[in-house]
This record gives structure tokens, C-alpha cells and sequence, in this order.
């Protein structure tokens, strides 16, 4: 994409503008904004827009092809563009009850990370199960787990569906296909719309670097892989657009990341110069997505591997 | 399996048909779509057929064309590469008396705009460490000429050794024995040749290596992503099947991607006479070449003979054994069993792969079923970063600016390859490598030079040679290359005890001019000295004795011919007693061998004062009568090799037993013929 950039736009911002998806928006038929949830969608807007998540993935489906172009500025003034590739980390889809009610399958998780929350598969013992408590309560007990997510239902919502990623990047799909694989069993992936989802819900995409144009000589800050936070509802979208632009009725609705952690980077192209404020920013997109995670009460694989933790 | 016709009425709709054998279709078995197979274009994605009109499709190879012409060399990076490559090819000469060839896009003139130049230089094969990290320093401290910037300079200690640097901002990378590059270019620019159309294979490997590139990042063998000579060979295997409908390098690109996109990875690898089942490898070539061809392209004849021609035994033998290692993208290559060209692509990236040829082929197919204008339109976006970064009136690669797409004003530049040098460097290499193995097993001190292990260096040195003899170059079979260096450390080692500066100085009687290079390489004297044991006891050695006319008369031409460019004759003695060998001309062979006590074969090279085709008097040449039941002595006595470096004829001769008159049937050398040459440009100098 041919970017514009003006002389404040940092590397880093260039970076979370690229890997934004922006979707096509849709209005609500009138008659069902009445069977919002009051809880997450308040009451009050005449014209409510959503968008679907089969529209979200189509953003991805070219970058997951060809890699995103995220150009850059090095320091001595070369320029060049940094592709990287999108790769589903970890997501979590809350909805109302009754909206997935009649999307709900009977699976097996035969995939160990994919989980249907009201089946029960605590037997499978993977790891990221383990750790997925909501309430503080043991996950090992399988009846408890069932109360506690009544309880959570009302604020969290309905887990429907939820993938964390463990595989070795080496191995991984790009983000179309793996969502396309997931939605054969879980088609809610497609269908589901913004408003359906609890605030709650949110995905996190893994961007790993694939070459630059020109190539030229090696640029260590160029391997940097980022993890990007995303929410996946309507409630909170951005009226106001990075270029600080209110997002007119009707346009394309743009999902930028809310946090965001990096693995690798050694700083020199993403956080030199503009005065500090990209150190900030990322210090500040760190500890959005951490206290998120910590919020949700889940672990995130990739996160803790991007942060150096190691878990057994 | 769908069976197609084809369809090609000219008059009324053109299509992309193909016409297919019988060979397994490792298409995945939709009904309706299992093959863009149907007369029409159709893809698995539209299975119902589409008619291009023939106009409409004639303005879409046009404006392909256009395309090319911005992204295709160009006279002036042509100019610009060359001088670079030329450069470091004199800069390395003079260093280390070593030759160094191009290979890959360049010299095949399918190179990007972007694109690297890649030169491998040819050493002794256990230097190639040294030589790199010294080659280093020597390109990091360079400053003689100022005309060529060079930076960047980096040392890649891999299992395939690189040195990699840019030299006026175009990435050049320096590899080290790389054979099998110059066998990939010499075939490709053969098989370009066959192939004609205009250069089709050509400009269709620039165009999908374009699209590659720049717009779905899926070439580069170091990233884990397909190599170039991979994407060749998948090219290749498109154009050998579907030739017959293929009318441009647009075609062929769409070919490509559909094809591709729905090939049946997880089952067949590629290979280019077709899919071949992956249950069925370790291949054999032979087999595979079974495969009914007759609709192909490419005849199995031409295959065999390129086989034979451009592979070196070898290391053919070595490969031979290894089995296929088979992983997610598996390509054949076609000059080197077992060798898989997607071996370096690795699991997720495959999976990316697959995804990018299925949305392109997608993409292309939503364009050409654009009318008119917009499918022009719709090209260009297919191109967008292309265009974007070599359409807007600048090459990447060269400081002058250049027409801009679209205006009309590009040129057209030839693509033919110099087919004759490219084959020229890979028997260099070839005979090189061969008689530093040669040189090796003469002189290890560890296992008795048994006579299985020699003869199989010179069984392999002569069925290289024979190989050679009647299928490029007619009848007659003469081939002519020069002798290597045996001079340098770097060069197929003689015992450098022998190589002292002292010594060296004391030849400088002769007129022999020792470079700048010998003080700074006297230390390799001490790291590469050879074993105890293998001092050579020179005094067996009357080889090296020789009149002092003839030398001078040698050096005379020699010094006429090389004085211009500052090259030197090395010489070795083995003792500083001995006057340092320097070729004869028209001497006759018997009168010095035959008191040569020495098992070594010597390399001789005679120099002809004028490029004319008159035939030196190899007296009692043979071609071909090897007796492999030839004795050969031990070297006790030492090393008596001593080459010259020349332009010029160097004969192959077998050590002779002492006491055998020059009709003995056991000479065998090699027949050679003056290489004419039109300039010194023609063929890289090999003078030092």
C-alpha cells in the first residue's frame, strides 16, 4: 500500500496502521436492535453498525497470502517495505446465550487447544486448559467449571469458542486458512457479527517477518515479531480514527490493536527518535495487553513466550 | 482425468488449453474442476469455460510485455553488472589466482532489477574458509579503484560458504566451488535456446519471478521460501507440458499459478516431464524419463544428453546414494538425483506458499475476465509493487533513469546468454575440481595411493572428457580449457615447502614476476604446509630441466601477452637448484618424460602465438585409450607438477613409465584445439 506518511508517523505507528483491518460496515436492521444486550450495547443509538467476522478474515486473507507491506524509514533515511505475515495467536469469542444457541455443535476436541466450553474436555490435559480458569477455581474440576461460567456468563459471556496457539512458528498456517479450518467446526467464526459478541471477546494476531524490498544488507530490528491485540465487538469500537479523524456513519470500521508485544526487538528502526513517544506507546500497548490477559484470567502462549516466560 | 482438446482457432477465440498424456494427474479429483484442463480457460474456481478472445488476449501478452521491458536487463545494468562482476573477478584474480565465474540470473539475463550477482570462485576445496574470511579483509580494506564502491562486507560461514558485500549498491554474493550453478546455466540457457518463442522460458521466469517477488513474497531460498533455480524448474515444467497453448509469458504465468495452486503437494513433487507419485521416489532418472513424452517439449534425449553434459560424474556419484529427502515442497531437479530444490522451504511457509498461488491464481483469473480496458487496468494492479518500484522511470540497479512504464519508450534488450563461456566456466570447473582430486590423492600421505583411487580421479577426468567429446561440439570432439593455477595456496596445493619466498626470488632469474601477493601470503606457507613425508626429492625430477631458450622465448610471449593487465606466470620449483618449468612449445613429450621418474601428470600448456587453427603436434595423441591397468608409481619422488597458467592449449597427459616411447599406447590426452576468441572479453582471462 502506498502510505502517506506524515513527518510524525513513526515507524511503529506505520506499523499498527498496516496490520489494522478495516471492515465493511453494516447497519442493524431496527428491529434487532431491541434484542441487543442492554449490558453491552447501551441503549440510545438510533442506527447501530456492525460487522461480521467473515468480513474481518477477508481483510486478512490477502495478508495472509502475500504478507502485509509495512514501509519504513531506517535512520539514515532509506526506506524500504517490511513484510510480515498474520498468524492466529490466540482468540476468544463471548456471545449471549441464545446467539449461538442455535450455532452450538456437538464437538470432539480432538484439537487440544480448541475448546467448546460447554463440552467437557478437561480430560484432555493440554496445557493452555489447564490454565484457563475464570473464576480462581481449579479447572481440573469439570462440574465447577460449568457453575463458574454461569456466573461469568453474565459478565464475560458465553465462551463460544476460544484457540490459543502453541505450535512452533515454523509450522504455523497463516491466519485465512487456520480460521478457515476452525470455521468448519465452529461456523460461528463466519457468521457471527460484532454485536453479537461480549466486549470481552478479542483475538490476538502473531506478525512474523518474511523479507524486505529491497533486500540490501541484514537489519536485526527488522526480525522484531509482534503479537497485536485486537476486540472483536462492536462496543468498543473507535469513533476516532489514528489520524484523529471521526469516523463518519457508515464507513468501514477499523479494528486497531489495543495492545501489543514484541519479541526481538532491539529498537533502533521502532522506537528511535519521536521524542520517546514510541518507547511510551509501547510500554503502554505492553501493559494494556498484560493487564487484559490478567483481567480474563487466561494464558496466552505466545505472550508469555514473547515476554520470556517459560512455563514447564 | 479430464481429457482435453485443444482448441486453438485463431480466428475466433484464442484459449489455454493443454493437451495431456496419461500420466498420473495429481490434480485433487473434483469433478467439474480437476484441471484447468478444458479447452477454454477455465480454473478449478470457474469451471465454467471461459473464452478469451484472441485480441483481448493478444492486448493482455502486449501489455505484459511493457511490464517486462521495465523489469527485464537492460543495456544499461547489463553494463553495469558486467563491469562489476568484471571487477571482482580481476580484484579476486589478483589476490589469490583463482578464477571466479558468474552464474544464476545474471549471466542468464533473468535477473530483476533488484536482483544479486552471484559469482562463485574456485579454490581448493579445503581453503574455501580461508579464502572467504580473507576475501573479507581484502574487500573491506579495498581502495584501489574508485569507481566501485563496496560495502557491506560479509562473511556467511554456512554450510555453503558466501561472502557477500555490495558493490555499487548492487548485492553481490561469493560462493566457493559452486558447481552446480554453472551446471543450472548452462542448462537453462540451453533449454531457453530450444525452447525459442522469442525467449519465452526467459521472460516467463522474469515475469513469475516478478510476481514472486515483489507481489507475494514468495522467492528467496535463504528465507525459506522458493529458490530461483526451483521457480526455473517449475517454469520449465509448465512450459514443457502445456506448450503448445502457451503463446506468452502471461499465459505462462497463468498456467503457472493455476496449476500450481492446485497441485497435490502432500502426494507428487515436481519434476519437469510431470508430476511424479512421492511413493515412488528415491527416483530414478531413467525412470522417470519413461514417462510418455511425447507430448512434451523437451525431448528425453535432450534431457540425458544435458544430464550427462552438465553434471560432473563426480559428484553425481556422491548424490546417488542419498535417497530423496522428501519434504512439503518437493521439486526435482533435473540435473542431480535426489536433489529436491524445495528442500529449504519449511512447513508454515509452504503452507503460505499455497495460499499465495491459490488467491493469485484467483486474482489473475477475476482480471482476465475483465473486458477490455480494465483487464489492462487490472494487469498493472496485479503488478502494483512492480510498477510502483521500477516503473516510475528508475532502476533499482542503475543510477541513470530510464523510460517509465507506459510511455512507450522502453526498449526491447536481447536475452541470448553467451552459452559458449557459461560452458566454457563449468568444464573449467569440472576439469579443475577433478585434477585438485587428482592432485589430493597423489599426494596423501595417510593411505598408500592405492590404484583403485587414482584411477577413479582419472577415470573420471577422462569420462568427463569424453562426455564432452561429440555433443556440443561436434566430431571431432575438441574442447579446449586452460590449465588451473597449481601456484597458489589457494590453487591445488604442491607442497609449499617448495614455495618460500626465498625460492621464489631465486626464479626471478627466469623472468617469472611474482606478485605483490607472495609477501602477503607467506604465511600460508606455514598454515598449509603439507604433511612430513612429502618433501619431494626433486631429484628425479629432469622434467624441470629446461633450455634457456626456449624459456625466454616463452616468457618473451608470455610477457607480450600479459604485461597489460598485470598478470604473472607462476612457477613452482622444487628446489631452488631447478629451473622453474615453463611450457614448450612443440617440444616433444617423449624427450622429457622420459626420464621423469615422477607419477604425476603434468599439465603443460603450450600457447599459441596467434589465435589461428593451426593444430599444435601433439605427437602421438590418442584420444581416448586410457589403458586403466597402467601402473602408476607412488610419489615417492615427489611433485613434479608445475603448471603454467596460460592462455593457451594445455594438454592432459598421464605419467608415463619411465622408458615408454611417446607411441605408447598408454598416453591418453585430451585433443585440443585452439579456442578462438574474438577479444579478451570473450572469455574470462586466465592469466594471472
Amino acid at each position: 500500500m502506498i502510505f502517506d506518511s506524515g513527518s510524525k508517523q513513526s515507524n511503529l505507528d506505520c506499523f499498527l496502521h498496516c496490520t489494522t483491518p478495516v471492515v465493511k460496515s453494516q447497519f442493524l436492521p431496527k428491529n434487532e436492535i431491541r434484542n441487543l444486550n442492554r449490558l453491552w450495547h447501551p441503549g440510545g443509538r438510533e442506527k447501530v453498525e456492525y460487522f461480521t467476522l467473515g468480513d474481518l478474515w477477508n481483510c486478512y486473507d490477502e495478508w495472509s497470502a502475500y504478507g502485509a507491506g509495512v514501509p519504513i524509514v531506517l535512520n539514515n533515511g532509506e526506506t524500504l517495505v517490511q513484510y510480515y505475515v498474520p498468524y492466529l495467536s490466540a482468540i476468544q469469542i463471548f456471545t449471549s446465550h441464545s446467539s449461538v444457541h442455535s450455532l452450538r455443535e456437538e464437538t470432539e476436541s480432538g484439537d487440544g487447544e480448541i475448546r467448546d466450553s460447554l463440552s467437557d474436555s478437561y480430560s484432555d490435559e493440554s496445557e493452555c486448559d489447564k490454565l484457563c480458569r475464570w473464576d480462581g477455581s481449579s479447572s481440573e474440576d469439570g462440574g465447577s467449571e460449568q457453575d463458574c461460567l454461569w456466573h461469568v456468563n453474565e459478565r464475560l459471556g458465553y465462551l463460544y469458542f476460544q484457540y490459543f496457539e502453541r505450535s512452533t512458528p515454523y509450522g504455523r498456517v497463516p491466519l485465512m486458512d487456520k480460521i478457515n479450518g476452525l470455521s468448519q467446526r465452529f461456523p460461528g467464526l463466519m457468521s457471527l457479527r460484532s454485536v453479537d459478541l461480549s466486549p470481552a471477546s478479542w483475538m490476538a494476531v502473531a506478525w512474523y517477518p518474511i523479507y524486505h524490498i529491497p533486500m540490501g544488507r541484514t537489519i536485526k530490528d527488522l526480525s522484531t515479531c509482534f503479537l497485536t491485540y485486537h476486540t472483536l465487538s462492536s462496543s468498543f469500537q473507535d469513533d476516532i480514527d489514528s489520524a484523529g479523524r471521526k469516523r463518519k456513519e457508515g464507513e468501514d470500521i477499523a479494528l486497531p490493536p489495543f495492545g501489543l508485544a514484541t519479541y526481538k526487538m532491539q529498537g533502533n528502526v521502532w522506537v528511535s527518535g519521536n521524542y520517546g513517544r514510541d518507547q511510551d506507546r509501547l510500554g503502554s500497548l505492553l501493559s494494556v495487553a498484560d493487564s487484559w490477559l490478567k483481567q480474563l484470567r487466561v494464558q496466552h502462549h505466545d505472550f508469555n513466550y514473547f515476554m520470556g516466560i517459560r512455563r514447564g | 482425468m479430464e481429457d482435453s482438446q485443444e482448441s486453438l482457432s485463431p480466428s475466433s477465440s484464442l484459449s489455454l488449453s493443454s493437451t495431456f498424456s496419461s500420466s498420473s494427474n495429481p490434480q485433487p479429483s473434483s469433478p467439474s474442476s480437476s484441471f484447468s484442463s478444458s479447452s477454454c480457460l477455465s480454473s478449478p474456481l470457474n469451471p465454467y469455460p471461459l473464452l478469451i478472445d484472441a485480441e483481448l488476449w493478444m492486448m493482455a501478452e502486449k501489455r505484459t510485455l511493457e511490464m517486462l521491458r521495465i523489469i527485464q536487463p537492460a543495456l544499461v545494468s547489463e553494463e553495469k553488472r558486467k563491469s562489476i562482476i568484471n571487477n571482482v573477478q580481476m580484484l579476486i584474480k589478483d589476490y589469490f589466482g583463482i578464477e571466479v565465474f558468474p552464474f544464476g540470473s545474471v549471466p542468464l539475463k533473468t535477473y530483476l532489477p533488484d536482483g544479486d550477482i552471484d559469482l562463485t570462485a574456485l579454490s581448493h576445496q579445503n581453503l574455501e574458509g580461508d579464502l572467504a574470511r580473507d576475501l573479507c579483509s581484502i574487500l573491506q580494506d579495498d581502495k584501489h579503484d574508485s569507481t566501485f564502491l563496496v560495502q557491506d562486507v560479509q562473511y556467511i560461514p554456512a554450510q555453503v560458504k558466501i561472502v557477500k558485500c555490495t558493490v555499487n549498491n548492487i548485492p553481490v554474493d561469493i560462493s566457493f566451488n559452486q558447481m552446480a550453478g554453472l551446471s543450472a546455466l548452462c542448462f537453462l540457457e540451453k533449454v531457453d535456446q530450444l525452447i525459442g518463442k522469442d525467449h519465452l522460458f526467459k521472460h516467463s521466469i522474469i515475469l513469475i519471478k516478478a510476481w514472486c517477488y515483489y507481489e507475494s513474497r514468495i522467492l528467496g531460498g535463504h528465507h525459506g521460501l522458493i529458490s530461483t533455480y526451483a521457480l526455473e524448474i517449475m517454469v520449465l515444467h509448465i512450459i514443457n507440458i502445456f506448450h503448445l497453448s502457451l503463446c506468452g509469458p502471461l499465459a505462462v504465468l497463468y498456467k503457472f499459478l493455476d496449476y500450481y495452486s492446485i497441485f497435490d503437494w502432500d502426494n507428487y513433487c515436481v519434476s519437469i516431464n510431470g508430476p511424479v507419485a512421492l511413493s515412488s521416489l528415491p527416483e530414478n532418472f531413467e525412470e522417470t524419463l519413461e514417462n510418455d513424452g511425447e507430448d512434451l517439449l523437451l525431448s528425453q534425449e535432450f534431457l540425458r544428453h544435458c544430464r550427462e553434459t552438465f553434471t560432473d560424474p563426480i559428484q553425481a556419484r556422491e548424490t546417488r546414494g542419498h535417497g530423496f529427502p522428501i519434504k512439503h515442497l518437493n521439486i526435482l531437479d533435473p540435473l542431480k538425483d535426489n536433489n529436491n530444490l524445495g528442500r529449504c522451504v519449511s512447513k508454515g511457509n509452504y503452507h503460505r506458499i499455497k495460499c499465495a498461488l491459490s488467491y493469485g491464481a484467483k486474482s489473475l483469473l477475476e482480471i482476465l475476465t475483465l473486458p477490455g480496458e480494465s483487464m489492462g487496468m487490472g494487469l498493472e494492479k496485479f503488478f502494483v509493487n512492480t510498477l510502483n518500484r521500477n516503473g516510475r522511470g528508475e532502476r533499482q540497479d542503475v543510477q541513470i533513469p530510464v523510460p517509465a512504464f507506459g510511455t512507450g519508450r522502453s526498449e526491447a534488450s536481447d536475452l541470448s546468454g553467451d552459452y559458449d563461456s557459461y560452458y566454457h566456466s563449468l568444464l573449467y570447473g569440472q576439469w579443475y575440481h577433478n585434477y585438485t582430486l587428482f592432485l589430493s590423492s597423489q599426494s596423501s600421505p595417510l593411505s598408500s595411493p592405492s590404484r583403485s583411487h587414482k584411477k577413479s580421479a582419472w577415470d573420471a577426468l577422462r569420462q568427463l572428457v569424453r562426455s564432452r567429446r561429440n555433443f556440443f561440439y561436434g566430431k571431432r570432439g575438441d574442447v579446449v580449457f586452460p590449465s588451473p593455477s597449481l601456484c597458489h595456496p589457494y590453487a591445488p596445493q604442491v607442497p609449499t615447502t617448495t614455495f618460500g619466498i626465498g625460492e621464489m626470488e631465486k626464479s626471478r632469474g627466469t623472468g617469472t614476476y611474482i606478485p605483490k601477493m607472495t609477501q602477503v601470503y607467506r604465511s600460508y606457507r606455514d598454515m598449509h604446509a603439507w604433511p612430513r613425508g612429502m618433501k619431494p626429492e626433486s631429484s628425479n625430477c629432469e622434467l624441470l630441466m629446461k633450455s634457456p631458450e626456449k624459456s625466454n622465448k616463452v616468457k618473451d610471449s608470455l610477457g607480450k601477452k600479459n604485461a597489460g593487465n598485470g598478470s604473472c606466470v607462476w612457477t613452482v620449483d622444487l628446489s631452488p637448484e631447478q629451473f622453474p618449468h615453463l611450457p614448450t612449445i612443440k617440444k616433444p613429450m617423449t624427450m622429457r618424460m622420459r626420464s621423469h621418474h615422477c607419477s604425476q601428470p603434468t599439465v603443460n600448456t603450450q600457447q599459441e602465438e596467434s589465435s589461428s587453427s593451426s593444430q599444435p603436434s601433439y605427437h602421438g595423441i590418442k584420444f581416448g585409450t586410457y589403458e586403466p591397468s597402467l601402473p602408476i608409481k607412488r610419489p615417492d619422488a615427489g611433485f613434479s607438477a608445475t603448471t603454467l597458467l596460460m592462455m593457451g592449449i594445455p594438454t592432459i597427459e598421464l605419467p608415463e613409465q619411465e622408458g615408454l616411447s611417446e607411441s605408447d599406447e598408454e598416453r591418453v590426452v585430451v585433443k585440443l584445439k585452439p579456442f578462438e576468441l574474438k577479444d579478451d572479453g570473450d572469455f574470462p582471462p586466465l592469466c594471472m
